[in-house]
């Protein structure tokens, strides 16, 4: 029976079964799966395709206690919250996925705009936002290592992600657009029931979302009861 | 009340080429009025942008609570009413301010798994 996501100094932890751990291992790599095929996918044709297969998280993330802080580790989120230029004279064009998990993995930010002008702000954000997802990803596989799932302070936002990316891929298979939707799939709890694909995937949205819950009580918790007040927003949404 | 709208609508369609050029610092909340004095934003651009965040059937409450309070900031009551807002209205306006730092603020929320969109403010 897996345990919840506890605070503890070193991290926050979750004991997980083998196999749960080796199904969540499997729908992060799915969500690299996508991604990757993406970047292939919008690939300009001088390059090959992406030299990170799925599967062991590349080198460079080696040993986890020799991670930099959050600075550093959350380098590309930071980036994609930051870097993006606004050059609109010389801006590509790109159009949305095709595949709609991977659409909703990488949403448009402007749907209501002109063709022209969402198509050119697609092609203005959306290697930073990939990028930020696989580091994510890449990130959780580390963790997901060991059934004793240590998830360093630092990185509990980077994790929190990667469980949700997951959660927004099964979303899409499992055809959960309202919240009945969301209902109908959550009464689904028990694994005797996973015989059919459908079932095993809504069992797992369940295990997900049971699992970043905990992650989120914890992390929720431990923030600042009153941080900024006002925020980075002067006046009243 | 439950707004169920897995997709924002059609209709809130911000004008592609805004004519009013009067307001600009004062109604971006002050907190971006460098940017909005960017040679290159011309006067059009001056009006404020709003970042949206709509409700979908997935994310967490807790999770975009957690969103709102870790990446804006803003206290666990603010984050809450604007979780609220989501999830009962169907969509919220989570920061307004200039175009650069609005556009970063959405490309921040498609990283955390929101549903998330840039408009131009109205007025």
């Amino acid at each position: 029976m897996a345990q919840r996501f506890r605070w503890t100094r070193r991290g926050y932890v979750a004991e997980l079964e083998k196999a749960e751990v080796r199904l969540l291992r499997g729908l992060v790599k799915d969500v690299v799966t996508l991604l990757e095929n993406r970047q292939d996918e919008v690939l300009p044709e001088t390059s090959g395709p992406g030299e990170d297969a799925v599967g062991p998280a590349p080198a460079s993330q080696g040993d986890r206690a020799s991670q930099p802080a959050a600075d550093a580790s959350d380098a590309a989120f930071w980036a994609l919250v930051g870097g993006m230029e606004l050059d609109a004279e010389s801006a590509e064009e790109r159009p949305a996925p095709q595949d709609p998990a991977v659409a909703r993995l990488l949403p448009d930010a402007m749907p209501h705009a002109a063709e022209h002008e969402r198509t050119r702000q697609r092609a203005l954000t959306e290697d930073a936002l990939t990028t930020a997802k696989l580091d994510d990803a890449r990130r959780a596989l580390e963790a997901l290592r060991s059934t004793r799932v240590t998830v360093p302070h630092d990185q509990a936002p980077s994790f929190g992600r990667a469980l949700n990316d997951v959660r927004l891929v099964l979303a899409v298979r499992l055809g959960i657009e309202t919240d009945e939707d969301a209902r109908r799939v959550h009464a689904v709890d028990d694994w005797r029931h996973a015989q059919d694909v459908e079932a095993t995937m809504a069992l797992l949205y369940n295990f997900t979302t049971w699992l970043q819950e905990t992650l989120m009580d914890e992390m929720l918790s431990e923030l600042p009861e009153d941080s900024r007040e006002t925020g980075p927003e002067g006046t009243d949404a | 009340m439950l707004v169920r709208m897995s997709r924002p609508p059609a209709h809130v369609v911000a004008p592609a080429r805004p004519v009013r050029a009067a307001h600009g610092a004062e109604e971006a909340g002050g907190s971006d009025t460098a940017l909005l004095e960017r040679p290159h934003e011309h006067h059009a651009l001056a009006r404020p942008w709003n970042v949206v965040v709509w409700n979908d059937p997935v994310n967490l409450m807790s999770y975009v609570a957690y969103v709102f309070r870790s990446h804006f900031g803003y206290s666990a009551a603010r984050a809450k009413a604007l979780m609220l807002e989501v999830h009962e209205r169907g969509r919220a306006v989570v920061f307004t301010g200039g175009r650069e730092v609005a556009e970063g603020h959405v490309n921040a929320m498609h990283g955390f798994g929101l549903w998330a969109t840039l408009e131009q403010g109205e007025d």
